[in-house]
């Protein structure tokens, strides 16, 4: 990877990192307020959608929490990431600790996809209430970098096994 | 590991140093020294062919397997 390109990197994702945690947080605080508005948003919600606004409340407080939910793990994708450029930055990337972390990232990757379904079957349910939502499709491109993760994490623990070996080699 | 490197005792009795046999076998001198020591994980057949050569001996000079004495 060119310096200039992994540079640039290092500091994209450090700006991701930081609009994460601030996505994060604004989530949980509107989660906060929908419990301290409780009558009123209940009142807005029931004049516009009527018997179904007290589903709608609390689909829309899950959607919240699982928002919040999504910012920890993309923090702990993104904390992983860094890491990894980190060392391609210290010029060793082929190290056992970047196996584990890529593995790590596909955890967070599968958790990800896990609430990428859970959205789904909010968004359906909230459309069988009429509620206004925006269509949901399953990320097929998701699952796919799940399994690449998991891949190249056996990769680099392989590789970094074998360099290991290889060090001691005379 | 009970797998010894005999290479001192072969440099020994040729009079020759290891800055001398890194020079005649083209390995440098840290990789012989961690041959030497006992640190090496894996010897490759080109380094061993290249030692018995200089050294004009055989691989069962240079390597020794030893039991290891049992756990008290």
């Amino acid at each position: 990877m060119r310096s200039s390109i992994l540079g640039g990197t290092r500091v994209l994702v450090r700006v991701l990192m930081v609009l994460n945690i601030i996505v994060g947080i604004a989530f949980f605080v509107i989660f906060l307020a929908t419990l301290q508005v409780d009558g009123a948003l209940l009142m807005r919600l029931s004049a516009k959608y009527g018997v179904s606004a007290n589903a709608i409340t609390t689909f829309l407080r899950f959607m919240l929490v699982t928002g919040v939910l999504a910012a920890l793990v993309a923090h702990v994708f993104l904390r992983a990431l860094r890491q990894i450029l980190a060392s391609v930055a210290m010029g060793d990337p082929f190290i056992a600790e970047n196996g584990r972390r890529l593995r790590r990232m596909g955890f967070a990757m599968l958790a990800f996809q896990i609430g990428d379904l859970i959205l789904g079957y909010i968004d359906f349910s909230l459309d069988g209430l009429g509620a206004d939502t925006v269509n949901w499709l399953p990320s097929i491109g998701g699952w796919l970098a799940v399994l690449l993760l998991f891949v190249l994490a056996r990769v680099f623990a392989v590789g970094a096994a074998m360099r290991d070996e290889l060090e001691g080699t005379v | 590991m009970p797998l010894l490197v005999r290479l001192d005792d072969q440099l020994h009795a040729r009079r020759m140093t290891l800055t001398e046999l890194s020079d005649a076998v083209g390995i440098t001198l840290a990789n012989l020294s961690i041959l030497k020591t006992g640190k090496a994980k894996a010897i490759r057949f080109s380094t061993l062919e290249a030692i018995c050569r200089v050294l004009e001996c055989q691989p069962g000079d240079i390597l020794v397997y030893e039991e290891e004495d049992p756990a008290p």
